[in-house]
């Protein structure tokens, strides 16, 4: 049974529930691409005995941080959920946030805890990619540590980054990304660096790695190994979702 | 069982598959803030003896922490603060196949990038299914035994492209008198079964012993929307081995119809006891025009430690 709520405002109430912290990934659903959340109540491995349900929440974010959706779905002892994004009509790219939260719920010593699910990326084409959750959302201003991973330009060039904003409180005072990205070699010397534009609170952006740095193809060329590091604040792990030539892609994080 | 010192313990390594007829390339990128192990993080270490191993028990702990000071002790005052890389190639069944030593010393913010379908006609393989085992010379120590960065798998060809990404570990896995596990419990949640898309699960039985020689035997039920099941023995893993299963492999050639009602969709869940396995769930379309690979995430461990 689902039923889908409007919520006009957003904190951390709203989002974490017996200490069960929603946990994120980037979304992109449009005529002919498409994005499957997949979940399973792993409650009912964990604590068999207990033949405990659970409630699937999701929420979905557009890039400037609007809240666009939200779902709540009932699951049953070793049941399991592939929501199609597709179901909420809505024609957009973003972030969403899931947590799984037992009917029964267990006796559990940390103090926030995230909900293990994956998604299911897929075009018309037959061409897909899977990913586990990345970060739980966060209520407070965070730095990131460095994330670094290296790019392969000249091999694939439509390799784009993906940047998430990890914070999820009510203060777009203090929630805004701050963040700059830089390029380095195989010895770990930069070779350049960019301050990005600020993302607002549960917003993100999409971007090809040559709209930054125009000379990367140059620069790959020169170098043997080029890596993108992407260090801030309020920032999750990046992505890079990169297109083969052959219309196959991937979407994953940095680490 | 491998070659006695094919890693020496303290070194973070990955065991990651090498597909037939697709190009596989592994990078590694060093956090630009690593820290080479010194002497003011040894109570880390030591207190991973203590408290992660030993567990009460005096003797284990002092074994422990002699076996540590043994491992570490070298590293803290080697003049040498860089990172090496090399790489092993071991068959599917488990047997040591060849290694190469990868060019160069790397520093904090450094990368390596390896064309592992190039050091396989180096070492004189054919072109196989295989698994690779990136090994480095160096670890965190602010987090114990983990690498300090991840590895990144990309597989390519004509036609897919496809990249996984996971951190290496020295952690001591499955090597008996050191570490128990209660057992391995892998689920996946995204399966799809229809006449364009297959599903398969790689599991490796890794070990941090490199004479590690024993074999695992998982088990996997595939659970359909409604509750339905379907139950299959995975099949026998040798130590070292890497075994991919099909849904159709493990579950008959009419899964498909099985999932039909449901769009293809299902869930597995793999479980061994007493091993802990190395697990990869993979997605084909049966035209050859897409390949998808991730790596699954233990789901105890978000309600152990909170996860991410």
């Amino acid at each position: 049974m689902a039923e889908t709520e409007t919520l006009s405002f957003q904190n951390e109430n709203e989002f974490v529930n017996h200490k069960f912290t929603p946990s994120g990934l980037f979304v992109k659903e449009n005529d002919n691409f498409h994005t499957r959340l997949c979940v399973y109540n792993y409650f009912s491995e964990i604590f068999p005995n207990v033949k405990s349900g659970a409630t699937v929440n999701l929420w979905f974010f557009d890039t400037f941080g609007k809240k666009l959706a939200y779902k709540k779905i009932h699951i049953d002892f070793q049941g399991q959920l592939q929501f199609d994004v597709s179901e909420l009509g809505i024609i957009f790219e973003g972030t969403c946030g899931l947590s799984l939260i037992p009917d029964e719920i267990p006796e559990l010593k940390p103090s926030s805890i995230g909900t293990g699910f994956y998604a299911y990326y897929y075009d018309n084409h037959n061409h897909a990619d899977l990913s586990h959750e990345w970060g739980k959302m966060r209520f407070e201003p965070s730095k990131s540590e460095p994330w670094l991973c290296v790019v392969r330009p000249n091999l694939f060039p439509d390799t784009q980054i993906i940047i998430m904003n990890s914070y999820y409180g009510n203060n777009p005072e203090i929630g805004s990304s701050e963040y700059l990205i830089r390029l380095r070699n195989s010895k770990g010397e930069i070779l350049q660096e960019k301050n990005m534009p600020l993302i607002p609170p549960c917003g993100s952006i999409r971007f090809k790695l040559e709209d930054i740095f125009h000379d990367v193809f140059e620069i790959a060329r020169k170098e043997s190994v080029v890596s993108v590091e992407v260090v801030g604040k309020n920032i999750k792990g990046p992505f890079t979702w990169v297109f083969s030539p052959f219309g196959d892609f991937n979407i994953h994080h940095f680490c | 069982m491998l070659k006695k010192d094919l890693w020496l313990p303290h070194e973070p390594r990955f065991a990651f598959p090498v597909f037939k007829g697709v190009n596989s390339l592994v990078s590694f990128s060093i956090r630009p803030d690593f820290e080479p192990l010194n002497v003011k993080k040894l109570h880390i270490i030591f207190g991973y003896s203590v408290i992660r191993v030993g567990r009460g028990s005096i003797s284990k702990t002092i074994l422990e922490l002699w076996k540590n000071i043994c491992e570490y002790t070298p590293l803290i005052f080697s003049k040498n603060k860089t990172l090496s890389f090399r790489l092993a190639i071991i068959s599917r069944k488990g047997k040591f196949l060849g290694s190469k030593n990868i060019d160069g010393k790397y520093s904090a913010g450094g990368s390596v990038d390896v064309n592992v379908s190039n050091v396989l006609k180096e070492i004189g393989l054919p072109n196989d299914d295989y698994t690779a085992i990136l090994i480095m010379t160096r670890g965190r120590t602010d987090v114990f035994r983990s690498s300090p960065g991840s590895y990144s798998m990309t597989y390519y060809n004509d036609h897919v492209y496809t990249t996984f990404r996971t951190g290496g570990f020295a952690r001591i896995l499955n090597e008996s008198g050191r570490k128990s596990h209660h057992g391995f419990r892998g689920i996946n949640p995204k399966i799809v079964v229809t006449d364009k898309i297959t599903s398969s699960i790689l599991l490796i039985n890794h070990s941090s012993d490199p004479l590690y020689d024993d074999s695992a035997k998982p088990e996997s039920v595939l659970i359909r929307p409604d509750g339905e099941k379907r139950y299959a023995k995975f099949g026998e893993i040798p130590p070292f081995g890497g075994v991919e299963k099909t849904m159709e492999e493990l579950f008959g050639d009419d899964v498909s119809q099985f999932l039909s009602k449901f769009g293809g969709k299902g869930t597995i869940v793999t479980t061994c006891e007493g091993v802990t396995l190395g697990s990869i769930h993979l997605r084909r379309a049966r035209d050859g025009s897409s390949m998808s690979i991730e790596h699954s995430r233990p789901s105890h461990t978000y309600l152990l430690h909170g996860g991410d």
